[in-house]
């Protein structure tokens, strides 16, 4: 299990290009599951891959149970992309057997099962449709047993009853692994009811804008308490999901920083 | 009738669907549509032998000699003659000069793609190598090495490494970048995700390169055969037009044909079959895995 603690500076591409990501910090908690909410372009998956030790950290910290990150993390580390970046060339099984190599077929099979790919191994990820393609990249991501799971807009472009339909699968093996989650995604809605916490972040370059905690009792399904929690939230801070909030709290701001 | 078409045209239809309709072809229209290709393959074939046999018997030269005497003559060449040993000859020496060209080209294009800096040093250089003709590279291998087997086998595969290499880069440059994050995040050792994860993207490139790669070859490797060697189909060809011999020249070329015709059959064929398995082409338009990584 793995607690972070970040603390960014900036970031930008190239010297001449301006920041995508402003100064920012947060901690996750061990197990806990927090999202990142955020207009689109304020550096959210660059945040992700700066976690995962894909993009390099130019200006500030990133630690892992108090260890600084430098290259690869050092824990076990999930990643379910955007597009679910399944390899082309290997059926369903070998794509999940290429990230765990020593585990035993019936291990694959029961993962696949649970995420209701069922007869579905030997299959190549052309032959499925996109919501089995992402599905095959959750088991993926679970096969691991990993510490830090990172999940990058993950339901993005999926029909409503299918995106929920993988929500429950996802809300599901986290209670059952309790791995510590950072979710990335521009959809309140979905924030509200998968996490224990959610991150409003700013346009870019991105900085927290609000740090909340979500109090409402799981399993949430969006009912009135669910509406009227979110109805609040956004009547009280104007312009959240724009990312432009006119008082920035000092209480959320200094939360994560050291 | 969409059977038929799903069998002639297997290129065309979805691939993911051939198996399913496979299964749902009975045996007699499966058969009636194997027969319907053979033709196609056939009746080209059959015109082009009649054209010939009836400007051979037009033209009643000696060196324009007719299908049956060829066929008389290959023969003939089989039978009595060593056609055999000088064909497997040829080939291995065919044979060994691709692997050794396939290698290399390979290797080098692999580093020439991944390394841009190296990729600008060494393309002066390609460019050379490419436009080097292949006479000047066995003239200077059989001088500077002697007329051995070595030589010549040096001489056809430095030959062929430059466009390897050329086509090999080309998809070394385009390699998924994504998929190489999901190895690095999930932590697949090296190995692996060399052959599982980048090898197979540089599939569809190594196997155009092996394909171009075999026609040059067996021509350069005939080349070689005649200006050096005491054996082999160059060799022999070379004898054959010291004495005029049109039908055995012929009767070989027809040979060594067939034999090209065996191996792109029993081994490119289902090679082809096996690196487009998931309906992969090598980041083509339909590959909806590139280009999508968003911010």
């Amino acid at each position: 299990m793995v607690n972070l603690n970040i603390a960014i500076e900036r970031k930008s591409y190239a010297s001449n290009m301006p920041d995508v990501l402003g100064p920012l910090g947060f901690n996750v908690a061990q197990g806990e599951f927090v999202s990142l909410v955020g207009p689109s372009g304020t550096g959210k998956s660059t945040l992700l891959n700066m976690i995962a030790g894909l993009e390099s950290i130019e200006a500030g910290s990133i630690r892992f149970n108090d260890q600084l990150l430098k290259g690869p993390p050092p824990c076990k580390l999930s990643y379910i992309f955007q597009q679910p970046r399944l390899m082309p060339w290997l059926t369903v099984f070998e794509n999940l057997r290429l990230v765990m190599p020593d585990s035993a077929p019936f291990e694959i099979e029961k993962m696949l099962d649970k995420v209701g790919l069922k007869g579905k191994s030997d299959c190549y990820p052309k032959q499925l449709s996109g919501g089995m393609q992402r599905r095959v990249s959750i088991a993926r991501a679970f096969l691991t047993r990993p510490d830090l799971l990172l999940l990058d807009e993950p339901f993005v472009s999926l029909d409503a009853p299918n995106a929920q339909r993988l929500r429950s699968i996802l809300l599901e093996l986290w209670l059952e692994h309790k791995t510590t989650v950072v979710f990335v995604t521009h959809d309140l809605n979905e924030a509200i009811q998968l996490s224990d916490r959610v991150l409003f972040l700013s346009s870019s370059p991105g900085t927290v804008l609000l740090d909340k905690d979500i109090d409402l009792p799981r399993p949430r399904i969006d009912d009135v308490h669910f509406q009227n929690w979110k109805k609040h939230l956004l009547s009280q801070n104007p312009g959240l999901l724009e990312g432009q909030v006119s008082d920035v709290s000092s209480e959320s701001f200094s939360r994560g920083f050291i | 009738m969409r059977h038929s078409q799903s069998h002639v045209f297997p290129e065309t239809g979805v691939d993911n669907t051939q198996a399913a309709v496979d299964k749902r072809l009975d045996p007699p229209s499966k058969f009636k549509a194997v027969l319907i290709s053979l033709f196609r393959w056939l009746i080209p074939l059959g015109v082009i032998l009649l054209g010939w046999q009836a400007t051979s018997l037009f033209l009643a030269s000696d060196n324009v000699p007719s299908v049956v005497e060829v066929f008389a003559s290959l023969q003939t060449h089989l039978i009595h003659g060593d056609m055999l040993h000088h064909l497997m000859v040829t080939l291995l020496r065919v044979a060994l000069s691709f692997c050794i060209a396939m290698f290399f080209g390979v290797m080098i294009g692999i580093v020439m793609g991944a390394f841009p800096r190296l990729n600008e040093a060494g393309d002066s250089l390609l460019v050379i190598a490419l436009n080097v003709p292949a006479l000047v590279t066995i003239i200077l291998c059989y001088v500077w090495f002697g007329l051995v087997e070595a030589a010549a086998i040096t001489a056809v595969a430095i030959n062929k490494i430059p466009t390897v290499i050329v086509m090999v880069r080309e998809g070394a440059r385009v390699v998924d970048r994504d998929l190489l994050q999901v190895a690095q995040v999930f932590n697949v050792s090296p190995l692996r995700c060399f052959f599982k994860v980048y090898l197979p993207q540089l599939y569809p490139f190594i196997m155009a390169s092996a394909r171009s790669g075999l026609s040059l070859i067996w021509k350069v490797v005939l080349v070689v055969e005649l200006l050096g060697r005491s054996d082999g189909v160059g060799f022999q060809l070379g004898t054959f037009f010291h004495f005029f011999d049109i039908a055995s020249i012929l009767a070989y070329t027809l040979a060594f044909a067939a034999i090209i015709l065996v191996i792109e059959g029993l081994v490119m064929r289902p090679l082809d079959r096996y690196i487009a398995r998931g309906n992969y082409n090598g980041g083509g338009p339909s590959d909806n895995h590139r280009y999508t990584g968003g911010l």
